[in-house]
């Protein structure tokens, strides 16, 4: 009992590193992914600057620095988990300002806000940058001089205000509120109350006229969340509960013996409770399995692949058309697709739909058939389909494969030069860099030499209307494309068409027997 | 006072230079980015900076001679000239000519490669500066894009309206009159779909979907007068290629003309602008304004058709006075008979020319490798491919500086992909100069980083203004000028 006493905290704290790590790495680990492919962090003066130059601008500076390091999922996971606890640290700190050991009791509340964040996290639009920018208002408020003379407050608001929204972006009517509410409880001060409050809003009125935003992005916070036009209310209960939890705490009443052993353990039990149950319903299932299909496909898991659907059959186009690809690759799509949950057309090529996801993972199925211009369009759109106007490393290295696939090198070259500028994408650059203008090595490359031989010599407009045609054409181009013979195949199949699956089982023998070395 | 600070700066940096000492001569032209070599310049051109593509080294020396007095000189890791060094230079040397010698110092030695050299052209290029799009080279979908202005004196790019402002929007197509931006005008598309015309600061936003019109305003070009803006409205499409060669093709399912009176909002229409079987894009008014010059093609059935489509250049008489079409169309030139498509006919402001861009097929030369830039003469109808400017790769849009000694075109000769501008003045005959790629302080690093291309450049007379805040806002509200229709 000494121990829980004793350590109480540290464990609660350590016992919310552990959960938030397990959850990402072993639970969640395809959202990493997903976030660290839709933004591309360069070690570079110029991509400092431009994050520089617009609110938030370092909010968002960090947390892309901190989303690359998703690329290794189990030290993403543990990064997230470190913010957690440093949040969680900061609510508690800020609640206990006087240091006073008998509010101790109301520990399990410090993990509120943290929890109502991980709770948000599951909107898998919500980007990192909102929880660096919580944590830089975390520490705006720790700093302010709340016992010092009306001066220094005043002064130290006027500064850092202004600061924290060029740097953090709305998250400064946290700091506004907190000000204002501490100096109403603490010092009866309404004068700098109600100024310090007004102020925070009018920081981000004044510099309105000097972005090219509109105002109610300033509000919202550029780049908090991927979706431009996203207001969530959530979004502002979370910076609400993080200004009222710290005072909470503060103003809670002090318990002593029994009293606050029980309480202490209703708090803890009530918050991991809250914790346990409603975070997971934050996390909707259907999109989070689209994102562990993308994560799979992306890692060239075919066996995980149809295993994970072995296990629950995959309904969305998507999924299904993952797993299509997948049974493709391992040369079972015409003998098992149809033991599977098949949605038609939709579920072997997607329709394109100026969509992110569903370009990025169309454009998978066209490359491996060796349609290099197709997935490089679908490459091209799933990029700048990214709602935030970001770049994405992932894209921008498939799209380097295709322009060197087509002989575009300098354009190949371009795109290499900007990935050698990244930490995780650098050494692949600097070895295809190599590959530019090596027509023999390119020639003899697993992948790459494959390619070029699927790639299609008769030129005519791509048409998802007449994809059968397609299908065909990169048959006659390279008997050796099995994948391309499996689909031919397949499409009837889903038609029902036996007539036509036939005579393209006739046409695929045929080409077979003619080819034969 | 000015010139005082530059010479003791100058003096400073002397004494921190390093002297080029007993240089091995390379003997050949410098390896340098952009190819800077024996261009034309006009006097005020922002610092023609320029990177060594020659491998690694310590140290970039470069001293520049005028013909007709005067001399810079530059050291560092970077080719760098001062600002007003560099414009008092090529102001002194106006008609003449400035000599590069450029020094490398690699692994302790210094090479000294051959001289070039850069022509000042006699003739100003009087505008500010140049408008243009930014906007990744996608296929459907865009993200990030605006419309921006860059002085051509210095670096320094200015917004017009980017569409972070507009979230979801496309800012296109925006057009000065005779590069004065007293009358200016862009589109937007997207959900909040408009036409902005400003003129004399006064601005509206038009909705020019009418129901006795194919659809929205398209290509613009404003009459001299600048009451008049000529139109197309096209029912575009894309394709996407299968091979490695071609990305896309774009191409026009219907288009029609019309001409947009801006004291009226009406759009003035001409039963031989507006033919079902044929196809009107892409119309430019005479420097009279007497004269409606456009492409044209007889309708075919697309896609199949594609590559047997084929633009000619035609013109209509237009008079401003009634707002009345002619009552003929000639054609000026068929390029049809010689299997090839005109797109983008810009008249010079003079009257003595008009640039064009010659292609295979369609009417899209943006995405076709072998568009070139052609001219006419308007006096005697000769025609001539502009040799001295065209690439292997394509070059497509093109306007006139206003005295029409210089014209600024795109052209994706730097990488095959990102579109870029550059620059080229002219003679009387219409022999063209070697074209100059736009200055960028650090230019290597400057096009390498971009992620956008160079779309619809432009000169402007001015620095276009606009108020972008406020347009933005009007853009977002839903009030619109409907168009009325004058047959």
């Amino acid at each position: 009992m000494n121990i829980l006493k004793k350590y109480g905290k540290v464990l609660l704290t350590i016992a919310l590193a552990v959960a938030a790590w397990c959850f990402w790495a072993l639970r969640y680990p395809q959202a990493l992914a997903y976030h660290e492919q839709i933004q591309l962090f360069l070690f570079d003066y110029d991509f400092f600057m431009e994050r520089l130059t617009t609110p938030a601008g370092i909010a968002r500076y960090g947390a892309e620095f901190l989303v690359q390091f998703y690329n290794n999922l189990k030290l993403g996971a543990a990064i997230i988990a470190m913010v957690y606890v440093l949040m969680q640290i900061g609510v508690w700190r800020l609640g206990q300002r006087e240091r006073d050991e008998s509010r101790s009791v109301w520990y399990a509340l410090s993990f509120v806000p943290v929890l109502l964040v991980w709770f948000y996290m599951g909107d898998e639009n919500m980007k990192f940058t909102y929880v660096v920018a919580l944590l830089m208002a975390q520490l705006s408020m720790i700093a302010y001089p709340a016992k010092q003379s009306a001066w220094s407050k005043i002064l130290y608001a006027a500064v850092a205000m202004p600061m924290l929204h060029w740097l953090a972006g709305p998250v400064v009517m946290m700091l506004g509120l907190y000000v204002a509410l501490k100096e109403v409880l603490d010092h009866k001060n309404y004068a700098l109350a109600s100024g310090a409050a007004l102020y925070s809003v009018a920081c981000i009125i004044a510099t309105a006229p000097w972005v090219p935003y509109p105002l109610f992005r300033l509000f919202v916070g550029i780049n908090y969340n991927i979706n431009l036009y996203e207001v969530a209310v959530i979004h502002y209960i979370i910076m609400l509960a993080f200004v009222l939890v710290p005072l909470l705490i503060q103003h809670l009443p002090k318990l002593e013996g029994k009293r606050a052993q029980a309480a202490g353990v209703v708090a803890t039990v009530a918050v991991a409770a809250m914790g346990g149950f409603a975070i997971p319903t934050a996390y909707d299932t259907d999109k989070y399995e689209v994102l562990h299909y993308d994560f799979m496909v992306r890692r060239q898991q075919w066996d995980k692949i149809v295993a994970t659907a072995q296990k629950k059959n995959p309904t969305t186009p998507l999924t299904v058309a993952s797993l299509n690809l997948a049974l493709g690759m391992t040369g079972e799509m015409n003998s098992r697709a149809m033991q599977f949950y098949q949605n038609g057309r939709e579920g072997v090529f997607p329709s394109f739909n100026m969509n992110f996801e569903s370009s990025l993972m169309t454009a998978e199925i066209y490359y491996h058939l060796g349609l290099v211009n197709t997935a490089q369009q679908f490459d091209f759109e799933a990029m700048e389909a990214i709602p935030d106007n970001t770049k994405s490393a992932r894209l921008l290295k498939r799209l380097a494969e295709t322009n060197l696939i087509n002989g575009q090198y300098d354009v190949a070259g371009k795109y290499l030069k900007l990935l050698q500028k990244t930490l995780f994408y650098k050494r692949w650059a600097d070895e295809t860099m190599r590959l530019l203008g090596n027509e023999d090595a390119i020639n003899n490359h697993p992948v790459y030499g494959q390619m070029r031989r699927f790639q299609l010599e008769k030129d005519f407009l791509f048409s998802e209307q007449e994809i059968d045609k397609v299908m065909g054409q990169l048959v006659l181009q390279n008997s050796q494309n099995f994948l391309a013979m499996q689909y031919l195949l397949l499409l009837p199949q889903l038609e029902g068409n036996q007539q036509k699956y036939l005579m393209y089982k006739d046409f695929v023998q045929k080409t077979l027997n003619e080819k034969k070395p | 006072m000015k010139r005082t600070i530059h010479y003791w700066l100058l003096l400073l940096l002397v004494a921190c230079t390093h002297q080029v000492k007993n240089p091995k001569q390379a003997g050949e032209l410098p390896p340098i980015y952009p190819d800077y070599v024996d261009v034309t310049i006009p006097v005020g051109i922002a610092p023609m900076n320029f990177d060594y593509e020659g491998g690694d080294y310590q140290r970039l020396d470069v001293t520049v001679k005028g013909s007709k007095g005067g001399s810079l000189h530059c050291q560092g890791s970077t080719i760098d000239f001062d600002l007003d060094l560099w414009h008092e230079l090529v102001a002194n040397n106006q008609g003449g000519e400035l000599t590069f010698t450029l020094c490398v110092e690699k692994e302790g030695q210094w090479i000294q490669y051959q001289d070039f050299k850069m022509y000042v052209s006699k003739h100003p290029l009087d505008e500010w500066g140049l408008t243009y799009r930014r906007v990744a080279p996608g296929y459907e979908v865009y993200s990030q894009m605006g419309l921006y202005q860059r002085d051509l004196s210095t670096f320094d790019e200015y917004e017009i309206m980017v569409n972070t402002r507009t979230p979801g929007a496309c800012v296109n197509c925006h057009t000065s009159n005779r590069t004065n931006p007293e009358a200016f005008l862009f589109h937007v598309r997207g959900a909040n779909s408009a036409t902005v015309v400003q003129k004399d600061g006064k601005r509206a936003l038009l909705n020019t979907k009418t129901d006795k019109t194919l659809g929205l305003c398209v290509y613009p070009y404003w009459h001299p007068d600048g009451r008049y803006v000529a139109f197309s409205t096209n029912t575009t499409r894309q394709g996407f290629h299968m091979t490695k060669e071609k990305r896309i093709e774009v191409f026009d399912h219907e288009s029609d003309l019309q001409i947009l009176d801006t004291e009226t909002n009406e759009l003035l229409l001409s039963p031989l602008l507006t033919r079902k079987e044929s196809n009107e894009t892409y119309p430019a008014f005479s420097p009279d304004g007497k004269t409606l010059y456009f492409c044209t093609t007889l309708k075919r059935s697309y896609p199949q058709a594609l590559k047997q489509v084929r633009y000619n250049l035609c013109s209509i008489a237009f008079d401003a006075q009634t707002g009345r079409y002619g009552e003929t169309v000639d054609t000026l030139l068929n390029a049809e008979a010689d299997s090839m498509s005109i797109a983008f006919p810009k008249p010079s402001y003079d009257g003595k020319w008009l640039m064009y861009t010659l292609a295979d097929y369609g009417t899209f030369p943006i995405w076709h490798q072998e568009a070139d830039l052609w001219l006419m003469n308007l006096q005697t109808g000769e025609t001539k491919a502009l040799n001295e400017v065209n690439s292997d790769n394509t070059e497509s849009y093109h306007n006139w500086s206003e005295n029409s000694r210089w014209f600024v075109f795109s052209s994706r000769r730097g990488d095959g992909l990102y579109t870029r501008l550059y620059l080229s003045s002219i003679d009387e005959t219409g022999k063209a100069t070697k074209p100059f790629l736009l200055p960028q302080k650090v230019p290597r690093h400057f096009y390498e980083r971009l992620m956008y291309s160079y779309n619809v450049p432009d000169f402007t007379k001015e620095k276009v203004d606009i108020d972008q805040r406020q347009t933005a806002t009007e853009i977002l509200s839903e009030k619109r000028i409907a168009l009325g229709v004058r047959p």
